[in-house]
């Protein structure tokens, strides 16, 4: 921008005679003069409005450093040092102001102003225009007009004035309709941006003449061509925002029309010589013939990028001395649009609170999405929350996140201690966010269950019940949540069972949801074990249920009956060898699996006697039994023991002492025999002896302990003696020897056969 | 009103001057079925019932564009350097072709210069244009100036690729942007023709714009200053605040070459013809108006006068003359002054209005003496008859290039200075309307 838009500074002295307001403007024609009047008064009262303008000559440079005398119009009274400008001052009025104008003549011939398109309407005593003029230096006079209708229109030299216009005594007068913002009363001439260009040129020998009215027009050959007194390149630029409706008013107060255009969008012409048009119509380039003005309006292309569009000559007067650029030429400077103000708060989103339902003995965290992007774009400072009601902005507990990014994920951690005072219910908690330019956006909430009971446990019982030496049973019960108010109750997660004294919450045994799935505030609660873990007798098996919300709820409990399981021990040998007993005594020799000995099957175990050594194998699964079934295949397979028993079947208590026996014998007579016996307190009672065949045998004893006791032998399947009344009480049955173990005699000698072995607790087991 | 075809021959003596042989080649040409092989280039389309007459289209919408140097000729014998667009590859040509595309087409312009200077394009009335890819905008160089309203292509073989949506019918102007003040004098101009979807005799999306498109004639207006031509051409400086037009041209021809037919081949570079011809309006046979399109890429403005007659402007620059509510804002005029840089689109018809018939409506007053219808070396374009339609009988040695009793008018700037050839006249930026009898010249 050259020195020369600095002339535009000068302030026009605006005295306000009567009237509340400021009704001319001392615009200049720098930088600014394109914004629209932000406060144009819209009161209709007319105000009386004088303008101070001094003829007076001074010069204006070209941007080639061209000097050329003018004559212009300064502001004021030419007392100090009135710099002339060109055009003269704006004088910016509304529509029904009554201006007058003092015109003080600086210079050195007479001076008047005319003003074309205002009617001079007696005000003052004046009705022709002044073509005289004043006399000068120091001579004054004085116009005065209605500013009846708005319109451009310009102030001139009505005196000699084909030299005077030519030096530049002219200047813009604006009348505003009432309405800010629009160049008429239509409101389709409202406008965003605004550009008042008074054209003109300048042919330097007429300025530059020793006295400029004696130039010969004949010869009049501009070399400079003006916008607002300026050439290319120190117009100035016309800043607009993109989509902007952008006025250009046009004055022609040169000698030479000019046909002006715009390169990149069309102008709507919504008046010529300050009378709006009924129809506007469109145009690329307008003619401005010499005084004409024009109004145009055009929208502004949006691009989204700073945009240049040039405001040119058509007549391609783009020249400084002939030297291109120059001349009228400048450019609308389109910018992005501002951004709407951000007065949008940031979005959020997702809040939650988790875990939830929950009981808070482990804290909990409530988390968001503060997001800013669709609400202006600045960065979210800072976010905060409320419980159950929404407090004034700023005032709730602050969140913690990332924050300095248009988009921050917000969280707040509750300690157990936050939530140790919480009492059981629903809460609802309204998290914000607010954003760089202080706006807090609208709340999202997330609701807290707080469940501080567990499920009731009920309906627990035990199948079967007494166990009856089952192997599995089936514990069952049903777990049910109670209800949190506003929130309902809360899932059933988990089930645990114990025996006896309370190992403590989560110690028990896990229980299973009968239907499968921890999914329901109901759960059926089912558990399967082996009962002999417990000793027989009654065992207080306990349930219990866990929550979602972290809480065990009180147990409910069952007595179950544990029995024994029947079958203690049995082995048919079919493995070929010894391994399913505990411990075998006599050495291979004496006693082996063998296909010989088998009694039924494929193997039996056979005992190889020879004298007084025994040869047995020994069951220690017993425990301390209280009532005990054994059977066994025996062969005695003309095993000699010349009339002594010796027994093939012991049974032992801890010490060892055989508190039941079977005994075998081949008398001296020949015949087989079998008996009994069991250790009572008085010492052992027998069955009798019974002769059976030297064959396979099933023999079966069943032994109880008792203090009324009974013993019974089977052979065969045929119960052949019980020994009752027997006090055998103290007697533990805990492990028992097959085979040939005690009262061997030197003339004992034979192989005896032993084959499928089993003994039970409860259960007459049979051939 | 005057109605007479005789008009131009009144108003002032005519002084032979060269060249007469152009108006000779005239009348063997207007002969019947007399044409000479017109050389065509692809891609080009005129009125496919008149192709020696009316705009010659030269079809996009991608158009490879040289801009290059070469002559023009003068009626008055004169040869003038000029810079011009032309096709790429193609011929010497001013000025620039006529660039027809749809609307809605994206219009893309190459353009390779082969001349000692950056140039460009602009096309006033284009939004959004783009140059290789990238918004148009003004190019400064490192010192912050102004060195072209545009991206150039650079000098002696240079590219550029401007781009744009072809998003309003009408008539427009493209226009070098790089010095405009000298390379628009130097010839760097032409017009584009954006069609409208309503169709293609249409010319604008509003069924009032309806015409013959056999009648379609574009007008660009341009001057000349031999001096800046000269002084470009040897590389001297000229000062551009002293130019003084001497010769304009329509469609790059003075008149009288400016009423040769399209493409005639001693006008090497200057294809385009500006005669408008026409036949009278006829509600039933005859019903559509002819189409002018007027663009004036030059600097001054033009009034453009139509003798005896006025045409109907219906749109400038591009835009429709109406109103928000649909009012016909269209005008009619017998002069419509061209703007620098404007164009406008005007309908015409020719109405016989009076119906002048020898034998039951003769004219009413004497006709004329042929001594005042001579044009040029005792040659007139009369009839011999004042009624359209009839030929007469002519002295010995006067020659008439008049086929069928059709009858001419002038069709000329008003700004007289113009209407010469380097201060001679007639000539200029002038053309002729010519009006064939009903049903044309047999």
């Amino acid at each position: 921008v050259g020195a020369s838009l600095l002339l535009g500074l000068a302030v026009l002295a605006v005295v306000l005679v009567l009237g509340g307001h400021q009704e001319a403007k001392a615009s200049e024609l720098g930088p600014s003069w394109s914004a629209p009047s932000e406060s144009a008064p819209a009161a209709p009262t007319a105000a009386l409005v004088t303008v101070d303008l001094c003829a007076t000559a001074g010069s204006i440079t070209m941007p080639d450093t061209a000097v050329i005398p003018i004559w212009g119009f300064a502001p004021g009274d030419c007392t100090g040092s009135p710099v002339a400008q060109v055009p003269g001052p704006i004088i910016d009025v509304v529509e029904g102001d009554i201006v007058t104008v003092n015109l003080y003549n600086n210079l050195s011939e007479n001076v008047s102003i005319i003003f074309p398109g205002q009617s001079l309407d007696g005000i003052g005593n004046q009705l022709i225009p002044d073509t005289v003029g004043v006399g000068g230096p120091g001579g004054s006079t004085s116009y005065t007009f209605t500013a009846s209708a708005p319109g451009t229109t310009l102030y001139e030299s009505g005196t000699n004035a084909s030299v005077q216009v030519a030096m530049g005594l002219y200047g813009p007068l604006i009348v505003r309709p009432t309405t800010a913002g629009q160049a008429y009363n239509d409101p389709a001439t409202a406008y965003d941006s605004e550009a008042i260009l008074v054209l003109s040129e300048i042919d330097p020998a007429l300025n530059q003449g020793a006295d400029p009215s004696t130039f010969n027009f004949v010869d009049y050959a501009p070399k400079y061509w003006l916008i607002n007194g300026e050439a290319h390149p120190d117009t100035d630029p016309i800043p607009v925002a993109e989509g902007d409706r952008l006025l250009v008013r046009y004055l022609n107060a040169g000698l030479v029309q000019h046909t002006m255009e715009i390169l990149g969008f069309h102008q709507t012409v919504v008046a010529g010589d300050g009378y709006p048009l009924a129809f506007p119509y469109d145009v690329v380039s307008q003619t401005i013939a010499s005084g004409q003005t024009y109004d145009l309006i055009g929208t502004v292309p949006v691009t989204s990028a700073f945009t240049q569009y040039p405001l040119y000559s058509a007549n391609q007067h783009v020249t400084n001395d002939a030297a291109f650029p120059g001349g009228m030429l400048t450019f609308v400077e389109a910018s992005p649009s501002a951004p709407p103000p951000d007065t949008a708060g940031p979005l959020t989103s997702n809040a939650a609170f988790v875990p939830s339902p929950t009981n808070g003995t482990l804290g909990a965290t409530l988390s968001a999405d503060v997001d800013e992007t669709t609400t202006g774009g600045a960065n979210v400072t800072a976010a905060e929350f409320f419980v159950n009601a929404v407090g004034a902005d700023g005032t709730g507990i602050a969140m913690s996140g990332a924050f300095g990014s248009p988009t921050v994920a917000v969280s707040f951690s509750f300690t157990a201690g936050d939530l140790a005072g919480a009492s059981e219910g629903t809460y609802t908690l309204y998290v914000h966010g607010q954003d760089a330019l202080g706006n807090w956006g609208p709340t999202t909430s997330a609701v807290a269950v707080i469940d501080k009971t567990g499920p009731a446990t009920s309906g627990v019982s035990a199948s079967p019940n007494p166990t009856g030496g089952a192997t599995s049973v089936t514990l069952t019960g049903s777990a049910t949540d109670p209800a949190v108010v506003g929130a309902g109750p809360s899932n059933v997660v988990a089930a645990e069972w114990f025996e006896g004294a309370d190992p403590g919450v989560g110690s028990g045994t896990a229980m299973s949801p009968s239907d499968g799935t921890f999914d329901s505030p109901t759960e059926g609660l089912t558990a399967s074990f082996d009962p002999s873990v417990f000793a027989p007798g009654n065992h207080t098996l306990s349930v219990r249920a866990l929550d979602e919300a972290g809480n065990w709820g009180a147990v409910s409990s069952t007595v179950l009956d544990v029995e024994a399981a029947d079958l203690i021990f049995s082995d048919g040998f079919e493995s070929g060898n010894l391994s399913a007993w505990d411990a075998s005594f006599g050495g291979p020799a004496r006693i082996s699996v063998t296909g010989a000995a088998a009694l039924q099957g494929s193997f039996g175990m056979q005992s190889v006697i020879t004298g007084n050594t025994p040869s047995y194998v020994t069951d220690n699964t017993p425990a301390n039994e209280s009532s005990y079934h054994a059977r066994f295949y025996f062969d005695p397979n003309s095993t000699i023991s010349s009339g002594s028993a010796h027994d093939i079947l012991a049974g032992r208590n801890t010490a060892g002492a055989t508190i039941l026996r079977v005994q075998y014998r081949r008398t001296n007579g020949g015949l087989y025999q079998i008996r009994a016996g069991a250790l009572r307190s008085t010492g052992l009672a027998y069955t009798n002896w019974f002769s059976v065949s030297d064959a396979p045998h099933a023999i079966e004893i069943a032994w109880q302990s008792a203090t009324n006791a009974s013993f019974s032998l089977y052979i065969d399947g045929v119960l052949r003696q019980t020994r009752s009344g027997l006090n055998t009480n103290t007697r533990k049955l805990d492990s028992v020897r097959l085979g040939p173990s005690a009262g061997l005699t030197i003339g004992t000698s034979g192989t005896e056969y032993f084959d499928s072995f089993v003994s039970t607790r409860n259960s007459y087991i049979g051939p | 009103m005057e109605q007479q075809a005789i008009e131009l021959k009144k108003e002032r003596p005519i002084r032979p001057k060269g060249r007469k042989w152009h108006w000779l080649a005239l009348l063997v040409v207007l002969g019947a079925a007399l044409g000479f092989g017109i050389p065509r280039l692809m891609s080009e389309s005129a009125s496919a019932v008149h192709p020696q007459h009316g705009m010659v289209c030269t079809n996009g919408p991608t158009f490879n564009l040289r801009a290059s140097s070469g002559y023009v000729q003068t009626p008055d014998g004169n040869s003038v350097y000029m810079w011009s667009f032309q096709k790429n590859p193609g011929f010497f040509q001013y000025p620039g072709p006529v660039l027809c595309v749809n609307e809605g087409d994206t219009v893309t312009v190459n353009l390779t210069n082969d001349l000692p200077e950056p140039v460009s394009i602009v096309f006033p009335g284009q939004s959004n244009v783009l140059a290789d890819g990238s918004p148009s905008q003004p190019q400064f160089d490192g010192g912050g100036n102004l060195t072209s309203l545009t991206q150039v292509a650079a000098p002696a073989g240079g590219t550029v690729s401007y781009s744009f949506v072809a998003e309003e019918p009408g008539t427009y102007i493209y226009e070098s942007g790089t010095e405009p003040s000298k390379q628009i004098q130097m010839g760097l101009v032409g017009a584009l023709v954006i069609r409208p979807s309503l169709g293609a005799n249409y010319a604008y999306n509003d069924v009032s714009t309806l015409f013959n498109p056999d009648r379609e004639f574009l007008l660009l207006f341009h001057e000349i200053d031999p001096d800046l031509h000269h002084a470009v051409e040897l590389g001297q400086p000229f000062d551009v605040t002293l130019t003084h037009f001497r010769y304009w041209t329509v469609n790059g021809r003075a008149l009288p070459d400016s009423i040769q037919i399209n493409n005639t081949p001693w006008l090497p570079s200057q294809p385009y013809s500006s005669l408008v011809v026409v036949e009278p309006f006829d509600a039933v046979t005859n019903a559509e108006p002819a189409l002018i399109r007027l663009a004036n890429p030059g600097v001054d403005n033009h009034p453009f006068h139509p003798h005896a007659n006025s045409i109907q402007t219906i749109a400038q620059d591009g835009r429709l003359l109406k109103g928000p509510g649909g009012e016909d804002l269209s005008f009619e005029q017998f002069g419509r002054t061209a703007a620098a840089g404007a164009t406008y689109d005007a309908l015409f018809k020719w109405t016989d209005a009076e119906g002048w018939d020898p034998d039951f409506n003769p004219v009413p007053v004497e006709i004329p003496g042929l001594q005042n219808l001579v044009f040029m070396d005792n040659a007139v374009y009369y009839s011999g008859s004042p009624y359209l339609g009839y030929q007469g009988d002519f002295p010995p040695g006067v020659t008439s290039y008049n086929q069928c009793g059709e009858e001419y008018f002038p069709w000329h700037s008003h700004a007289l200075n113009e209407f010469q050839n380097f201060d001679e006249g007639f000539g200029g930026l002038a053309t002729v309307l010519r009006v064939d009898p009903p049903g044309g010249c047999p």
